[in-house]
């Protein structure tokens, strides 16, 4: 019992001695023999939503692109100081390419006061802009869907959407490539989301006046391992051309199954039909996973510069990629994701500026009046310039076709703007 | 005809390579009666492991498959020792949500070591395509479908003649019992783990030797569920009727019923007949029927 007693009272004194000590610990710990200026003051931190599959159905995009947005906030952070003295504090959250997620991470983002919030897939958006909008909360899609920004709420598209992409590759291959008389037939190979329908809703408004004929439609899952029985009936519309407008997983497995039946001598289907894509799955990993020898040919839009393209932006990117993310380098995402994260910078700088009272008066309302709606920027040329025009919330219109050639991504056309299609969504 | 023809190949094919990796979650159903949630992310990781074995490491294929089916063994071994063991006796559910758990922590696993997120497979099996009866089919599928088809011999005739294979049916019957009688239950557990990794690192190697290394590798083994559940979750032989049945119905049905109604049709089918099947047989086709008086 006496021993009981003298360990008790050694704890207790124990206790107090540390409880004493802690003051002195803890300025011994923050002390140092800087002097601090007393008029310095530290600029308040600009709150940001960004969210991003890094895991899910899209991880294959979403891990680039995580990668790529966040080194780009980090660069503007660490080596421009940030947005005019202003750090961007990231809440970034991986949304699992799942609508559930999505909306759950819309709220913490709503809760935590954020400035403006980005997604990366036109999905995710779908599932969120419906809270977002409500909420008056600014935001932008990196891959974006005509229902996304039509009509012009708050949300906003980094780039020119699934529809603009289907309408700049139906542009091109009828000035290009389409060399036979008459209406050339095309199959649309969609994914059963926003990505799939957002080439959909241009077809439908765009192909008749173009002189193209959609003979075929056939959406798929994001799981697909097969897609022979639908191009089976498609080949048997005798198409010209398959439009692919998916992420490169399906996509990979679509490409892979026209060549085998292609490769049928009994039965040849599909024989000499174009191959385009969309531009959710024009990236190297649809080249990795297709194989190079396969995709050989295949046409597919994008809306940034390739890859050692002698641009403003290009050189800090890479060394970026090399530094950081080296698994990244010549991933086509990468680039997007790293030119949302300038976009999101320069979208705050204009809205300091602009806003009466600057960062003090940020507000998400300001953020997107003064900000998002007053933008010109090059986005340091790794894509089509940025700018607002009223009631058309895509921020830039200009997109590219490609075709592998030699087993390499390879720009065949100049930037070309996507006009802006009415879809007479209500 | 020949639609015909590509129709009934492709579906038997795809149906087989979900048979494969369905074969990997009845084993553990056989022997501890423990529904694994993990299934799709084991094959994911497991996949990374052979792609790390096979292409970073560079070790040609005939000793990066038996290094890869080692590792996964050895992580079924740990898995059951550290996560599962101490949850012996306690109730089904419990061991249920832990492997929901593991599957959470297989992912982690997997983006720690391999952020690039996907990855195409060393070239192991030609991918040239085989013509059949005016139909053509990837010989990736072929070597799929017919592993999985030795795969369910071997499985089959260890449980059915082997002392373990026996043993573990027993535990799955009625752990308590068997534990009374002195059969060590603790390692039936243990190698029945051992087993399913393995399993499920051929199944991965097999899948993503023909789609790559993508996180579709979890979707596809969740798919593998409804193969189960139409098999009889206790049924080998229900697994490996069950996914051609599934595959027949995905292809047949969106190659016949797309034009009379809508493209994804082909998604919704399988999910029908499980529904049918089940009013009909509750345990599945092939399932054992279980009658417990109350």
């Amino acid at each position: 019992m006496r021993r009981m007693n003298r360990i008790k009272k050694l704890s207790i004194m124990v206790l107090t001695l540390l409880l004493v000590s802690l003051p002195v610990l803890a300025a011994g710990c923050g002390g140092n023999d800087e002097e601090v200026d007393p008029t310095a003051t530290v600029k308040q931190p600009l709150k940001v939503g960004i969210m991003y599959p890094q895991t899910g159905g899209a991880s294959s995009k979403g891990q680039p692109m995580s990668a790529g947005v966040l080194d780009a906030i980090k660069y503007v952070n660490e080596e421009l100081g940030g947005v005019l003295g202003h750090q961007i504090e990231v809440i970034g959250r991986d949304n699992g390419y799942s609508a559930a997620t999505a909306t759950t991470i819309i709220s913490q983002f709503i809760s935590s006061n954020v400035l403006m919030f980005t997604t990366q897939a036109s999905a995710m958006m779908t599932a969120v802009m419906g809270i977002a909008n409500e909420a008056s909360l600014p935001g932008f899609a990196v891959f974006s869907a005509p229902a996304i920004t039509q009509p012009a709420k708050h949300i906003y598209a980094q780039m020119p959407d699934y529809g603009d992409g289907w309408a700049v590759f139906a542009q091109y291959y009828m000035d290009n490539i389409w060399k036979g008389t008459g209406k050339p037939k095309m199959a649309l190979m969609l994914l059963n989301n926003s990505t799939g329908s957002g080439a959909k809703d241009a077809a439908d408004k765009l192909a008749a006046s173009m002189g193209i004929e959609i003979v075929a439609i056939e959406t798929h899952a994001s799981d697909t391992s097969d897609e022979t029985t639908a191009l089976v009936n498609i080949a048997a519309k005798n198409p010209d051309v398959i439009f692919i407008s998916s992420t490169p997983k399906p996509t990979s497995t679509i490409v892979q199954n026209i060549r085998t039946l292609q490769s049928n001598t009994a039965n040849p289907r599909l024989v000499g039909v174009t191959i385009g894509c969309g531009h959710a799955s024009y990236t190297s990993e649809l080249v990795t996973l297709a194989g190079a020898a396969k995709l050989e040919g295949v046409y597919g839009v994008f809306p940034t510069a390739n890859w050692g393209e002698n641009v403003a932006g290009m050189a800090k990117m890479t060394e970026y990629v090399n530094k950081y993310h080296s698994d990244f380098a010549n991933n086509m995402d990468y680039i997007t994701a790293w030119a949302e994260g300038l976009l999101i910078a320069k979208i705050l700088e204009t809205a300091i500026q602009n806003t009466p009272g600057g960062a003090a008066n940020l507000t998400p309302e300001n953020v997107e009046k003064y900000g998002f709606q007053m933008l010109n920027y090059d986005v340091a040329g790794l894509h089509g310039p940025v700018d607002y025009t009223p009631g058309d919330n895509r921020l830039s219109k200009a997109m590219r076709v490609f075709q592998v050639k030699s087993g390499v991504i390879t720009a065949i056309s100049d930037w070309i703007n996507a006009a802006y299609i009415d879809y007479g969504f209500s | 005809m020949a639609d015909l023809m590509q129709f009934v190949l492709t579906g038997i094919t795809v149906g087989m390579v979900y048979s494969l990796i369905a074969l990997g979650f009845t084993f553990i159903w056989k022997s501890s009666s423990v529904a694994n949630l993990a299934l799709g992310q084991m094959v994911l990781l497991f996949s990374w492991i052979a792609y790390g074995t096979m292409h970073q490491a560079g070790l040609p294929f005939w000793a990066g498959l038996p290094v890869t089916i080692a590792a996964a063994a050895a992580m079924g071994w740990i898995l059951e020792r550290v996560a599962l063991r101490p949850l012996i006796g306690q109730p089904i559910l419990s061991l249920i949500t832990v492997t929901l758990g593991i599957a959470f922590v297989f992912e982690g696993l997997v983006s720690m070591f391999w952020p690039i997120s996907t990855a195409a497979m060393p070239d192991f099996i030609p991918d040239e395509p085989v013509q059949i009866f005016g139909a053509v089919v990837s010989q990736e599928y072929l070597w799929a479908a017919g592993i999985a088809l030795v795969l369910f011999i071997l499985v089959s005739i260890f449980f059915r003649y082997h002392k373990m294979g026996v043993a573990m049916r027993a535990t799955a019957d009625d752990q308590m019992a068997v534990w009374a009688c002195g059969i060590p239950v603790t390692k039936i557990f243990s190698v029945s783990w051992m087993f399913a990794g393995a399993l499920a690192a051929i199944g991965g190697v097999l899948m993503s030797s023909i789609g790559g290394i993508t996180y579709g590798l979890v979707e596809t083994g969740l798919k593998s569920f409804s193969v189960v559940i139409l098999g009889g979750l206790d049924s080998f032989l229900g697994a490996m009727v069950a996914g051609p049945i599934i595959g027949l119905a995905e292809n047949l049905g969106g190659g016949y019923l797309t034009q009379l109604t809508w493209s994804g049709i082909k998604d919704v089918i399988p999910f029908i007949i499980i529904i049918i099947v089940l009013f009909i047989k509750p345990y599945g086709l092939f399932g054992q029927v279980r009658i417990e008086r109350i």
